[in-house]
């Protein structure tokens, strides 16, 4: 006993002698080139405790270690230069009880953290770091923490910090008051009033960047005893000393190495991106013509230049759904379905115009469309376009004399060209995913699927998508109905267990334009895999594009299981749904957020708050809550609906431009409380990207 | 990294994605399998020392245009452009293999095609760059205003202020041919770094040949004059 509480005053000492150290620092470099790393939680930190800092803003990290009985995943986003979340899903544990059995692992657990830094490295003061671990779990990992990080001569970093909660179970210097257990059964839950209470644990560590290339090594004293996993394992720490080697093998992949505990070693790998900073380029995508300052000679005869317009638009992989010339003004309405920027194909299509359009027509107007419905114009001079085209910074020029506005719900006179893309098919493989079931964390899928599209006139589409499952352990998925509302979604199983053909939707759609800012659908048919029904929208933007406001009303069947032509009944289905949709582009670093507020399928009333950073180049990531007069009892497990998604456009790492992407939604867990019908062609989803808003933030792609 | 994200987006092509995928059988056929080949070519060969081409005068004897040889230290190696247009001192080349670029004098101020994503260049008003001075007349500082686009599609404008150095007479093989030119040396500082760009220019100002970095430190290019 002696001994152990010498040991302690000696940690206490060490750790209060470099926190000392960290203040008074006399390094005059405010610039690190120790780079912020992951610690095994994949959180910027050494070993298991955090140090202060963030990394990039904007970056997406992906993390996985392995140390003792604990398999983390993270999946983390830097939101904003001084905000952090993280998604947790952990395996942990070795007693061979629960899930043991068939995962490895004793318990699996999901949860969410947050960082915020509140200040920046100074001349002599420490750049400072809060933290809050497992704020919406189970409380498994419930800690806080407030940590101090300082370098020295951009070689060695310090960090001491104090924490609560797990990390104020060791290495005791104080109490702040009592700490009220965290989680509940439903878990899910957010919880504030265990926050910052309790034992206060001190904890700190040294980072020390070698002379070998791109290894930071890493030493620690952690102050979480693990008390709280000993119902899962006998491997408790004999140490609160860990140690780490990280190694940056390229911009966006690191490893790292561990000795945790004294009794395990550790490994961990990262796979980071960044938005704003990643790109592989576009080499393959071929360049422009220039532009003409006079169009070619000897093709205006017999309008044949108007084929040969529609030609070359199609080499830049542009349909022209119509063209009209008045006066002297040319008028062109285009579809994009391959530049991620809509500015690129409005440039390119400029200098197409250039090239055959004859001199006596001197303004050019181009409209973006979608499925043939107008929706943003630009005019501008030719003559004034090629004085200025060659010119620096010819992209901020062209915006001076251009004039860019909502389209009209009409346009007279123009030539419809019915034929192009009128039918099209694609056959693809696809994925699905289920995860998160603790006896079996990732069931998969694979197999074809057959998409057809036929627009009938601009605006009217009919669209079917089939499938068929080649691979997959779908048909093993086995956990169903849960909580006390109508099974509108937690039946979910019994369709994701059908392997034959199905038919995933099945639709008629009508979208039109009611005035220059407001958009209407009527969509009729199988609108998703578990429903079938009416649905209809009504879109209104304000002029800036910037605010939006919608409704939407549906009327629903639930469909058979084997997702064919046939429906079921659900007992307490509300069959008459549908929400009113404010959306808001914030301005602030591509912040946009929605709130949906209305009627759910489960016969449910509340809202759904969504936030989403959608940067320029297509990246979309975000997250949504749902709140309902549904209690949490009722929801069951989870508390409520929640989770976050991830757009990737591949356009950021294929070096030619396209539209395609994966989009993955991740939720931890599927209730009945707060589902909405989860259609295709919802207004706001397709129109965003087209209107003049999102045109102004891609203008530098304009001459591209 | 970038290797590992392509192998990646392939992989995810053959999966579940959204929009029109570069990698689906459709109607068009399979034109778009024969682009992803020559893009993997492209990758797996980009570390490559790839031989180039020697360009001889005799290859040119058939065009009626003046050429520009362009070599880079990226993924495109070696390509001749030909101008498309003229206006006033600016000149846009394009390749055959897709490249474009644009030129002031000797100073590229736009490309397309060389993963540079330079959109703009404004140099000095009296700069020899973009404006024929004799090589005694030769001002001994320059500064550049470069814009590129980053890849979230914003504006980056990077300002460099160069130091020029005569650094001696040197014989410089343009095709197969000697020619006796002045070398430049054009020290260069911005907040990326500090770089060197050299210039081979005749007496009456004309630069023949430059060897430049369109983004330090990143796509360096060669230009030479092939054909007047």
């Amino acid at each position: 006993m002696y001994f152990t509480n010498r040991l302690h005053k000696e940690i206490k000492y060490k750790l209060c002698l470099l926190f000392l150290l960290i203040l008074y620092n006399h390094s005059i470099s405010l610039c690190s080139e120790i780079t912020v790393k992951s610690n095994l939680d994949g959180s910027p930190g050494i070993v298991e405790v955090p140090i202060s800092g963030s990394f990039d803003d904007g970056q997406l990290t992906f993390s996985s270690s392995k140390f003792g009985p604990y398999l983390k995943n993270s999946l983390s986003f830097q939101a904003i230069p001084n905000a952090f979340i993280k998604f947790n899903y952990e395996g942990m544990g070795d007693k061979n009880i629960l899930y043991y059995g068939s995962t490895g692992y004793t318990t699996w657990d999901r949860s969410i953290d947050l960082r915020f830094n509140l200040s920046n490295e100074k001349l002599f003061l420490p750049s400072l770091t809060v933290g809050i671990n497992d704020i919406a779990g189970t409380g498994r990992n419930a800690s806080e923490y407030i940590v101090a990080s300082k370098d020295f001569k951009q070689k060695i970093r310090y960090t001491v910090g104090l924490g609560w909660g797990r990390y104020g179970s060791k290495h005791i210097i104080g109490n702040s008051g009592n700490r009220v257990h965290r989680g509940g059964l439903e878990g899910g839950q957010i919880s504030l009033d265990h926050l910052f209470r309790g034992n206060i644990g001190v904890f700190g560590g040294i980072e020390y960047k070698t002379n070998l290339k791109n290894i930071i090594l890493g030493a620690e004293i952690a102050s979480d005893n693990y008390k709280e996993m000993a119902d899962y394992t006998d491997k408790l720490p004999i140490s609160s000393i860990n140690y780490s080697a990280k190694y940056k093998i390229s911009e966006g992949i690191n490893l790292g190495a561990y000795w945790v505990h004294g009794n395990s070693a550790g490994i961990q790998i990262n796979f980071s991106a960044n938005p704003l900073s990643y790109g592989t380029g576009d080499y393959l995508e071929d360049a422009p013509e220039p532009f003409y300052s006079l169009p070619l000679p000897n093709i205006h005869q017999n309008n044949v230049y108007r084929d040969k317009l529609i030609e070359d638009l199609l080499k830049y992989s542009i349909r022209t759904v119509s063209y009209g010339e008045k006066k002297d003004e040319a008028i062109i309405v285009i579809a994009n379905n391959h530049y991620q920027s809509d500015a690129q194909s409005i440039g390119r299509t400029l200098r197409a115009l250039s090239k055959f359009i004859p001199i006596d027509i001197s303004t050019f107007t181009v409209i973006i469309s979608e499925l043939g419905i107008p929706i943003t114009q630009i005019s501008l001079n030719r003559h004034d376009v090629s004085m200025i085209i060659d010119a620096p910074n010819s992209e901020i020029l062209t915006k001076k004399i251009t004039k860019i506005n909502n389209a009209p719900k009409q346009i007279e006179n123009l030539n419809y060209f019915n034929d192009q893309g009128k039918f099209s098919w694609l056959l693809r493989p696809y994925y699905r995913l289920h995860l998160f079931d603790p006896n079996n964390p990732v069931y998969y899928d694979f197999g074809p699927r057959l998409y057809l599209n036929y627009i009938v006139k601009p605006g009217f589409l009919l669209r079917s998508t089939t499938e068929k499952s080649m691979v997959s352990t779908f048909d093993e998925i086995w956990r169903g109905e849960k909580g006390q509302l109508p099974h509108v979604r937690t039946e979910l199983k019994k369709y994701l267990n059908v392997q034959e053909t199905r038919i995933r939707d099945l639709t008629a759609s009508s979208y039109y334009k009611l005035n220059n800012r407001t958009y209407g659908r009527f969509t009729l048919g199988y609108l998703e895999s578990m429903y079938s029904g009416l649905s209809t929208e009504i879109l209104s933007f304000n002029d800036s594009n910037k605010f939006a406001i919608g409704a939407e009303v549906n009327y629903v069947k639930a469909r058979e299981f084997k997702q064919l032509l046939g429906h079921r009944d659900v007992k307490g289905l509300s069959k008459v749904n549908g929400h009113v949709s404010g959306y808001w582009d914030t301005g602030y670093k591509n912040y946009f957020a929605q709130v949906d507020i209305g009627q759910y399928l489960a016969g449910d009333k509340g809202g759904t708050l969504t936030v989403s950073r959608r940067f320029p180049n297509g990246w979309n990531i975000g997250g949504f809550f749902t709140l309902t007069d549904a209690s949490f009892s009722e929801f069951g497990e989870g508390s409520f609906d929640k989770g976050i998604f991830l757009k990737l456009p591949f356009n950021s790492i294929i070096p030619y431009n396209t539209r395609s992407f994966l989009y993955e939604e991740i939720r931890p867990i599927q209730g009945d409380g707060g589902s909405r019908v989860k259609m295709e062609g919802r207004l706001y989803g397709m129109l965003e990207s087209r209107t003049k808003n999102n045109l102004n933030k891609s203008w530098a792609m304009l001459w591209r | 990294m970038k290797k590992l994200a392509l192998y990646f987006s392939i992989l995810c092509l053959f999966v579940n994605c959204s929009g029109n995928s570069n990698l689906s059988i459709t109607k068009e056929g399979n034109s778009n399998f024969s682009k992803t080949k020559e893009v993997l070519g492209y990758y797996i060969n980009a570390e490559k020392n790839i031989e180039k081409k020697i360009v001889t005068t005799d290859m040119l004897k058939d065009f009626n245009y003046p050429i520009i040889l362009v070599e880079t230290d990226n993924i495109i190696k070696q390509m001749l452009l030909l101008p498309m247009t003229q206006r006033e001192n600016y000149f846009n080349y394009t390749s055959g293999s897709g490249q474009s670029l644009t030129m002031q004098g000797a100073l590229v101020t736009k490309t397309n095609g060389f993963n540079a994503y330079l959109i703009s260049a404004k140099a000095n008003e009296n700069s020899p760059l973009t404006t024929l001075t004799k090589i005694v007349n030769w001002p001994l500082e320059d500064v550049i205003n470069y814009s590129f686009i980053t890849p979230d599609f914003q504006f980056e404008n990077i300002k460099v202020k160069c130091k020029n150095k005569f650094s001696s007479k040197e014989n410089v093989l343009i095709l197969e041919n000697k020619i006796l030119l002045n070398k430049v040396k054009q020290r260069c500082s911005s907040k990326k770094g500090d770089y060197d760009n050299y210039y081979w220019v005749n007496d009456d100002g004309t630069i023949v040949k430059s060897e430049q970095y369109l983004i330090y430190p990143k796509i360096f290019i060669k230009v030479t004059k092939v054909k007047n």
